[in-house]
Order: C-alpha cells, then sequence, then structure tokens
C-alpha cells in the first residue's frame, strides 16, 4: 500500500530540499538587496531587480540564444544522420555506437573545452598548417570569436541532441517503411513523408535538451570566445563569485530557468505534455 | 587598500552608518500586511521568501580591545605548534622538482612544517570562500593567506576584523630589513595586519619581434595598428586604472568623471575592435603563442618567460605615464590555529638569505632590497639552495640581482603609480558599474 | 488473358520494387556508416590528443603543457604525483564520485522503481515526481548550481566536501532514475509473483529474483552518475568552497598552465571509464 510512496521517499526528499527548495530560494534572494563586502543580505521586495538585470544584461542573453541556438541547430542537422544510422542499422552492436557517442563525457568537459583551445589556435597544428599553405591569410583566426564559441558548444552538446533523436527514430516500426516501399514510394518520399514527420516530436525534443543546457553554458566562450561574446552564463558566474552580488545573481538565474520553462511549456502545449520526458 | 588618515589609524574607512543602513532589517511588507490583518494566503508565500535572508558582518572600529585577539596580551599567550597552513597564488614560491627549499630550510631550523597550497586565484572570489567560515566565528583552514593591495577583498578583511592583528615584537627581520616601498604601506600603516610578499607592476608586455618601436607610451594598448591583438585585463581594478593613465589622470587622486571618461575611452577600445579578449592571469598564455602582440602583463610574468629561449622576444614596458604598483601581503586570518607559528613563518621570509632563494625564482619585487647582495654574492644555505635551483632557472643569480624589475632603481620608483582607494562601498560599486560591464559586456 | 497481363505486370511490379531496395545500400553501406564513423572520430578527437600529448616533452622552464610536440616521454606517469595540489584534487573527486554514485544509485533505483511500477491513483505525485526529474535534467547547469549555493549561504553552511557532496547526489538521482527507469521498462513482474507464491517476502525477493535482473541497469545508472559527477564543473565551482575537485583545478590552472600530470589524470579517468563501459556491455551480453 505504501510501497510507491517509500521507494520513492528518499529520492523525492532529496529533490524537494535540494533542488526545489534553493529555487525558491533563488527567488527570494532575487528580491533582496545583497552587500559584498559583507554577505548581507535584507529582503526588499525589490521586484525591480528582474527588470534592472535583464536591462544591463539584456545583451548576454541575446548572445546566449544566439550561440546556443546555432549549436543546436548545427548538432540537429549533425545528430539526425547518425541517429537514423544507429536506430535502422545498429543491428545488435547498438550500445557499442551509443556508448561511442557517450565517450566523450568520460574526460572532463573543461579538458576537453582546453584541447579544442589548442586544436584550432592561430598557429596549431590545424591553422597553421593551412597558413603555411598559404590557403588562409596570417591574421586569420578562429578562437577569440562566435565562430569558435559556437563550435564548441556544438561539440560539447552532441550527445545532448544524438541521444533523444535515437531514442524518437527507434520507436518508429520499421514496418510502416516496409509498407511505404510496397505503396511504391521512391527512398527520398519515404524519408521525407513518412520517417520526417514522425520524428518531428523527438526532433522537438532533441532540440530543447540541447538548447536550453547550452543556455546556460559559459565555459565555452570563456576558454574559446574574445570580447562581444559574452554569454549570461558568464555573467551569472560572476555575479555569484566574483562581485558577490547574490541578489542580481539570483534574479538573471530565475529569468533563464523562466526562458526554460516557457520552452518546455510551449512544447507540451504543442505535442502533448507527457511525451517530452520520454525523450530523455 | 582602505584609505587611513594617519592621525587616526583605527578609524574605520567605511562609514558605519552605510553598514548599518545595509544591514538592518527593514520594515517588510510582511510586517506591514500583518498589521493590516492581510488574508493568510498572501502571508504565507510572503512569509516563505522573507524568511530566506542572509546575516550579514558589521564592520568593527578596528580597535582591538585588550585582551581580544592580537593584544599583545593574547599573543603572549600564543603557543608554538608545528603546522602552518600556508594558502597563496600559483608560481610565488620556489619550487624544485616539487619541493619548496625555503620551507624545507624552515622545517629544519624551526621544525615547524608548512602545508603549503595555492588555492588562491583570483582575490574575491577566494574571500568568498573564506567568508562564511569568518562569519561564523569558525578556522577558515588557514594561518596564512595572501591578498592584495588593489582588491576590496583586504579592505573588507581588514574593516570587518577579520585579520589578527600582527604580534609587532614577533616581527624582529622585517623591521630589520624591509624595503622601503613595504614598510608602513598606505593600505595598512604601521603594518598593523600584514608583511608584504611580493609586488610587482601591471604593466605592458609585448612581443619585441613583431613591434619594434613600442615607444613609451600607454596608448600602445590602444594603437589600432595592433587591433584584434590587443589583450587587457579582466579585473576591474586593473582594467580602469590603466584607463585613466590613458587619459592622463593619477589613479591615486582620480575622481568620479574621471572614471566616466577612462571607461569611455575603454569602450571606444572595445568597439573599435582593438581588444582580442579581456584576460585573467592567462593573458601571459596568449602573449606566449602569439594570439596578442601586446598586452596588459604583470612584470614577474614577463621576466619568467624571457628565461625561456622561446619567448626570449617578450619584454616589459612599464610607459611613461606610469606602471600601477601592487603588492600581495601575507596575513593572517582570525580564529587561525596556529597564530604564533605564523608570525615566525612571515617573520622567517624577512631574512635576505631566504629572500635570495624566493626571489631567484619568482621575479617580482623582492620586499628586502639586502637580498640582492646575497643574489651577488652567495654564502651559506642560500649558495646551496640557489646552486640546486640553477639547473631548472639557468641564470645567473647575478641576472635578477641586476634586474630593476626585482630590486627597482629610482627611476622605476618613480614610474610606480598607486591604484585608487575607495573611501566607501557606493565608491567601489561606481567605479564596478563602470568597467565591469565593458569586461562583462557583450 | 486479363489474368495473365495481370500476373505479369504483377510480377513485373515485385520485381521493380526489389530492384529499388538494391539502391539502398549505397547509403546503408557506405555512406552512412562511413557517416556516422566520422562524427564519432570528431567527438573522440579531444581525447586523443589528450591521450597523446600525455606523453609529450616539455621544453625547459614551468613544467607546462606544450601544445607543440617536443617528443615521447612517460616521465609524467612516472612523476604523476608531482604537483601536491592536482593530486589532492583528483583524490577529492575520486572520493567524491564513488559516495555520489553510490548515494545517487540506491535512491534513483528506489526511484525507478516507484516510478515503472505504480500508476495514480495508487501512487498520487507520481506525475509531479516525473516532472521534477524533468525539470532537473533539463534545467540550465548554471541554475542549479547558483541556486544550490544561494541556498548554502542562507542557510551559512560552510561549502566543502558536504556540499560537494549534496549537490552531486541532487543532479545525480535524476539521471540514474531515467537510466534504471528505461531499462526496467521491460521487466517481468510474473517472477517476483512466482517467488512470492513461493512464500518469499519482500526483501527476499527483492534480493534474489529483482536485484540480479535489474543489475544490468543499475550499473548502467552508477556508470552514468560515476561519469557526470567526476565531469561536473559548473555546480562543483560554486559549491566547492575551499575544497576543490579536479575539474575546478584545472579550470583555475588554465588561467596560468596546465601541468602535464592534467592529462595524465584525464587519460586515467577515460581508461577507467572505458573499461567500466565495456564491462558493462559484456556483462549485459552474457545476461542476455
Amino acid at each position: 500500500m505504501l510501497a510507491p510512496y517509500l521507494l520513492s521517499l528518499p529520492g523525492g526528499l532529496w529533490l524537494v530540499v535540494l533542488f526545489l527548495v534553493p529555487l525558491i530560494v533563488m527567488l527570494s534572494l532575487s528580491l533582496q538587496r545583497c552587500n559584498p563586502g559583507t554577505g548581507a543580505c535584507v529582503m526588499t521586495w525589490h521586484w525591480a531587480e528582474f527588470s534592472q538585470q535583464v536591462s544591463l544584461y539584456h545583451a548576454q542573453f541575446l548572445n546566449s540564444f544566439y550561440f546556443a541556438g546555432a549549436a543546436t541547430l548545427i548538432d540537429l542537422v549533425v545528430s539526425f544522420p547518425i541517429a537514423y544510422w544507429i536506430a535502422f542499422h545498429g543491428g545488435n552492436k547498438k550500445n557499442f555506437f551509443l556508448l561511442m557517442l557517450l565517450v566523450p563525457f568520460f574526460v572532463s568537459f573543461v579538458i576537453r573545452t582546453i584541447v579544442w583551445e589548442f586544436i584550432l589556435s592561430d598557429h596549431g597544428v590545424f591553422l597553421g598548417t593551412l597558413k603555411n599553405a598559404h590557403l588562409l591569410p596570417q591574421s586569420f583566426h578562429v578562437l577569440a570569436t562566435g565562430y569558435a564559441v559556437i563550435a564548441g558548444l556544438a561539440y560539447n552538446y552532441l550527445p545532448f541532441t544524438a541521444l533523444p533523436l535515437y531514442v524518437a527514430i527507434e520507436r518508429i516500426d520499421k514496418r510502416v517503411l516496409d509498407a511505404a516501399y510496397d505503396l511504391y514510394a521512391a527512398r527520398r518520399s519515404a524519408f521525407a513523408k513518412v520517417i520526417l514527420p514522425l520524428t518531428v516530436p523527438g526532433l522537438f525534443a532533441a532540440f530543447l535538451l540541447t538548447f536550453i543546457p547550452a543556455l546556460g553554458d559559459y565555459v565555452n566562450q570563456q576558454v574559446l570566445g574574445g570580447t562581444g561574446d559574452t554569454m549570461i552564463g558568464s555573467v551569472i558566474q560572476d555575479q555569484f563569485l566574483t562581485q558577490l552580488d547574490y541578489a542580481g545573481g539570483s534574479a538573471l538565474s530565475a529569468v533563464l530557468l523562466a526562458i526554460a520553462l516557457i520552452g518546455i511549456f510551449a512544447y507540451a502545449r504543442l505535442l502533448g505534455s507527457r511525451t517530452i520526458e520520454e525523450y530523455l | 587598500m582602505t584609505e587611513r588618515n594617519s592621525s587616526e589609524p583605527n578609524e574605520s574607512a567605511i562609514d558605519p552608518s552605510i553598514w548599518r543602513g545595509l544591514t538592518q532589517p527593514r520594515l517588510s511588507r510582511r510586517q506591514l500586511l500583518s498589521s493590516a490583518g492581510a488574508g493568510a494566503g498572501a502571508l504565507g508565500l510572503a512569509g516563505i521568501l522573507s524568511a530566506c535572508g542572509v546575516k550579514g558582518v558589521t564592520a568593527t572600529s578596528g580597535k582591538v580591545k585588550p585582551g581580544s585577539a592580537g593584544s599583545a596580551s593574547w599573543w603572549a599567550k600564543q603557543k608554538p605548534t608545528k603546522t602552518v597552513n600556508f594558502a597563496n597564488w600559483p608560481y610565488y614560491i620556489d619550487v624544485l622538482k616539487g619541493k619548496h627549499l625555503s620551507l624545507e630550510h624552515l622545517a629544519a631550523t624551526t621544525g615547524i612544517t608548512v602545508n603549503y597550497t595555492e588555492p588562491i586565484n583570483n582575490n574575491i572570489p577566494f574571500y568568498a570562500k573564506i567568508r562564511p567560515s569568518l562569519a561564523a566565528k569558525q578556522s577558515t583552514g588557514y594561518d596564512i593567506i595572501v591578498m592584495t593591495n588593489n582588491s576590496p577583498a583586504l579592505g573588507y578583511l581588514i574593516d570587518f576584523g577579520w585579520l589578527t592583528p600582527l604580534d609587532q615584537a614577533a616581527m624582529t627581520n622585517f623591521y630589520k630589513y624591509a624595503g622601503p616601498l613595504v614598510k608602513n604601506p598606505a593600505w595598512d600603516p604601521g603594518n598593523k595586519h600584514t608583511m608584504a610578499w611580493q609586488s610587482g607592476w601591471t604593466a605592458i608586455g609585448y612581443n619585441s619581434s613583431v613591434i619594434k618601436n613600442p615607444g613609451t607610451s600607454v596608448g600602445i594598448l590602444f594603437d589600432r595598428k595592433y587591433a584584434g591583438k590587443v589583450g587587457m585585463m579582466s579585473d576591474p581594478q586593473e582594467l580602469g586604472s590603466v584607463g585613466l593613465l590613458a587619459i592622463g589622470v593619477e589613479p591615486a587622486t582620480s575622481t568620479e568623471s574621471d572614471w566616466a571618461k577612462a571607461a569611455k575611452k575603454l569602450n571606444q577600445q572595445k568597439s573599435d575592435g582593438i581588444v582580442r579578449a579581456y584576460y585573467d592571469q592567462d593573458y601571459i598564455t596568449h602573449l606566449k603563442n602569439g594570439d596578442t602582440v601586446v598586452s596588459q602583463a604583470w612584470s614577474g610574468d614577463i621576466f619568467q618567460a624571457d628565461l625561456n629561449s622561446k619567448y626570449r622576444d617578450l619584454h616589459l614596458l612599464i610607459p611613461s605615464e606610469g606602471g600601477m604598483f601592487w603588492t600581495d601581503n601575507m596575513c593572517i586570518p582570525m580564529y587561525s590555529q596556529n597564530p604564533r607559528s605564523a608570525m615566525t613563518v612571515m617573520d622567517y621570509f624577512y631574512q635576505p638569505q631566504i629572500e635570495a632563494v624566493v626571489e631567484y625564482y619568482n621575479d617580482y619585487v623582492c620586499p628586502v632590497p639586502d637580498a640582492k647582495q646575497v643574489l651577488l654574492h652567495p654564502t651559506g644555505w642560500a649558495k646551496t639552495a640557489l646552486k640546486e635551483m640553477y639547473p631548472e632557472i639557468q641564470l645567473a643569480t647575478s641576472v635578477t640581482a641586476d634586474a630593476p624589475t626585482v630590486f627597482p632603481t629610482q627611476q622605476y620608483v618613480k614610474n610606480s603609480r598607486s591604484y585608487y582607494q575607495y573611501k566607501s562601498q557606493e565608491e567601489l560599486t561606481a567605479w564596478n558599474n563602470l568597467f565591469v560591464p565593458i569586461t562583462q559586456g557583450a | 488473358m486479363s489474368a495473365a497481363i495481370g500476373t505479369v505486370t504483377e510480377q513485373a511490379a515485385i520485381r521493380q520494387a526489389r530492384q529499388r531496395r538494391p539502391a539502398s545500400k549505397r547509403w546503408t553501406r557506405f555512406l552512412l556508416p562511413a557517416y556516422s564513423w566520422l562524427i564519432i572520430a570528431y567527438l573522440v578527437l579531444p581525447i586523443a590528443v589528450m591521450i597523446m600529448y600525455s606523453f609529450n616533452k616539455v621544453t625547459s622552464g614551468l613544467q607546462q603543457v606544450s601544445f607543440a610536440w617536443n617528443g615521447f616521454t612517460t616521465q609524467w606517469y612516472q612523476q604523476w604525483s608531482n604537483v601536491p595540489g592536482l593530486t589532492s584534487a583528483f583524490w577529492l573527486s575520486i572520493r567524491l564520485a564513488v559516495a555520489s554514485t553510490l548515494l545517487a544509485t540506491v535512491i534513483g533505483t528506489l526511484l525507478a522503481l516507484a516510478l515503472v511500477r505504480y500508476r495514480p491513483p495508487r501512487f498520487r505525485g507520481k506525475t509531479f515526481v516525473e516532472q521534477v526529474i524533468f525539470l532537473n535534467i533539463a534545467a540550465p547547469e548554471i541554475v542549479l548550481g547558483a541556486s544550490l549555493l544561494g541556498l548554502f549561504v542562507t542557510i551559512s553552511m560552510v561549502r566543502g566536501f558536504a556540499t560537494l557532496l549534496l549537490a552531486h547526489v541532487a543532479f545525480s538521482i535524476a539521471y540514474v532514475a531515467i537510466t534504471v527507469r528505461a531499462r526496467l521498462a521491460g521487466f517481468d513482474r510474473s517472477l517476483e509473483e512466482a517467488a512470492h507464491d513461493l512464500y518469499a517476502n519482500a526483501w527476499t525477493t527483492f534480493r534474489k529474483i529483482t536485484l540480479p535482473l535489474i543489475m544490468p541497469g543499475v550499473l548502467a545508472g552508477a556508470l552514468m552518475a560515476f561519469a557526470i559527477s567526476i565531469d561536473d564543473f559548473v555546480t562543483s565551482n560554486f559549491v566547492s568552497g575551499n575544497s576543490t575537485p579536479f575539474p575546478v583545478w584545472v579550470y583555475g590552472a588554465t588561467r596560468i598552465g596546465i601541468p602535464p600530470q592534467v592529462f595524465v589524470f584525464g587519460s586515467a579517468i577515460f581508461s577507467f571509464g572505458i573499461l567500466c563501459a565495456i564491462a558493462s556491455i559484456v556483462v549485459s551480453r552474457r545476461k542476455a
């Protein structure tokens, strides 16, 4: 009788205390005024904090949207063929291929990003050789531009896109494809008219599951980017750890979370509330 | 770094009324509502949200009450202990294949083992890490920490009474050997709380193979010739100060309108695409691999880079407008477990013999001028230690001794500029509001 | 006659349909696999570079990673403990990952069991739990880290190993739960019922029947929890306080220059992870 509640008690309690409660605290901190030196925060119901922070840093929000969006689109395009191939033609080696997709996670993401900084460096292995062969001008550089940030984000978040896509494509009943062929469908139209529409919910899920985490990323930009690329995650981190402005940082964090929630609810409205959870 | 009048050394520079206003609770909406008899439902959420407050700290007057930590009677009761936990910045002490010769000698002569760690990469984030323990009146786990004078963090620590006042009687080596630049400094008159570890300049580093004629002005950082290849520092104190130098203003005596003009110049520099990026300590990596050809730089880093044949082209330029002179200071946080031994360790480093060995590795500005003689004519333990380190450093000790960036000449002292001392939290906030968006800006 | 013509056209149609299929082999045999392997190579590239440069010599001066190839050496593997701060950061991360994995796996598995077996109205609040899990995974990590720091600051809890552990378990539970839940989907309850019929009590049933059967899924969840704990930077950076986990140390070191030992440790963690993953595949193959 009590079984489900007892089983879910430890997990539920941990998540409530260390996930939901901090979110409420974050909302509360947003409304306070904090003193960087003493660390004192006083509740002043400062609702204007949200609009103040957003107006100060709206450019960084836009940067985050742009970089995360571009990286996610790239990831979607890049992951779809591989997800399709593993799902339809992976056979009994599916687990192995999925594992290969997850392999980068075994190395710290800071190290991965640093190595990308090296690979993309102005006179490094890749660009240096091209420059020596006079295929590129000497002043050409990828690092310290927005492109490097997008490349880094796309790399680090690829598994976040590929795995939900794989789940989505794997669910498609292969017999549907056979039926299409039986009805004289050419390969291209079978793909475009049968497979693709069936993967649309999966595409949206993969988009959300990549875009939202990438929105809050800042390490890629700090290691690979230059001036004018700052993402909102960088500002939040700076406020919490360097400026010691807990109120401002919490307000920005709350706005970021609100954006994420809007995306999720939009998905739920359009495509049904339960489906996105199935793609995890 | 907070301003102090020499006549009233104990007055807190940050007005107590400011602290009071910021730390005492105001009448919250909850209290208003409850007195007006508002509905319980509205109180519920309001109650939850307003229950989350963060206790803060009020500034002390700076006076040391007799019997309290740091007073003479308190120091008399402190016993020596066997261990000292020393937190410092990275690459700031002599190291040879993972060993620290100066610390080994310390253990041999005094029996104190130093647990030396390098957790400090940035003043304020480190301050943020130790503040909770200090506010809770608990040990931070460190007995000696090193804070820079140009950072608000040192000011906060002093103002809130979170640094143990030093035992002046135990500072024999210090008072005998400390140089004029670090004795009785502006940010800590009478060396009540700090003893300098090293000093340095924030000036300009440039690649001489690319820039043949750097000139003598700080304007080289703003030169369009090097657009996209200029490195600037992300620290708002460093960035703002160089901006002030660039518009011909002395940072120490600047006003808020000067700051606005400096910010305008820096914003212009950014929008003109001159800056490649705003760096922390990693500016040196980018100078080394050619991403930047000229950058704001710390004197010791350039010196160390120069030692490596691959980076011999990197040179330091202290512009005619001046180089910002900063000092990293050893201090003892409150509630330390080993204060007596910490004093011994701090004073130990003021022996010329010891500083010579440390300086041979560090190449920053030495707080002990007599170490120069030791480097020129090493004797005793220093001679053995320097000889042991030679294969790794590959530099004659006389080079270190003669370097004006290590033992400053009059000319270099003349070119040194001090940072601005904030008189209140508001001033600091105003400064940061001008310069932080430049580095964090999109 | 119409019947004959019908048969002929029918057979021609079948032949045509069959002929259409082989054309697809160009895609499935060559292009798609080649593309997929290319992507996998791209994913693995930085790791290969890291492993390669852990064997790189360093020119004189500071012992930092040099990105030019200077020659092969195994000295960094021999001197792996030469950077004291790094070594202690590494062990801290290992201890943290092990502790966090143990806790998160147990808690997450229990949660997964609850989610798979029971439905509303028997399990009221199931939807809520699922949504919380989803939100935990989908939310940007910086929000998780910043909110946890806000909580610890508010209750004046000193940040250190304890806060790190609390945070790591908090974000691992959801991943373990969904991984185990996915593997539990095909679990056959009739085996448990049979055990019950044979007078086994709930604990014995769990220990002797359920647990061995779900073990592959639980191991997969544990592996997931270990990987995300040892890899985590953003949340750890916020709540680590005085302690320094491995990724936080590395990030701090990038500001000055990374010692080659970083790559040694990175390669070690990577190899360990690969071994575990291969082991888990082998184990699950045997059980299948």
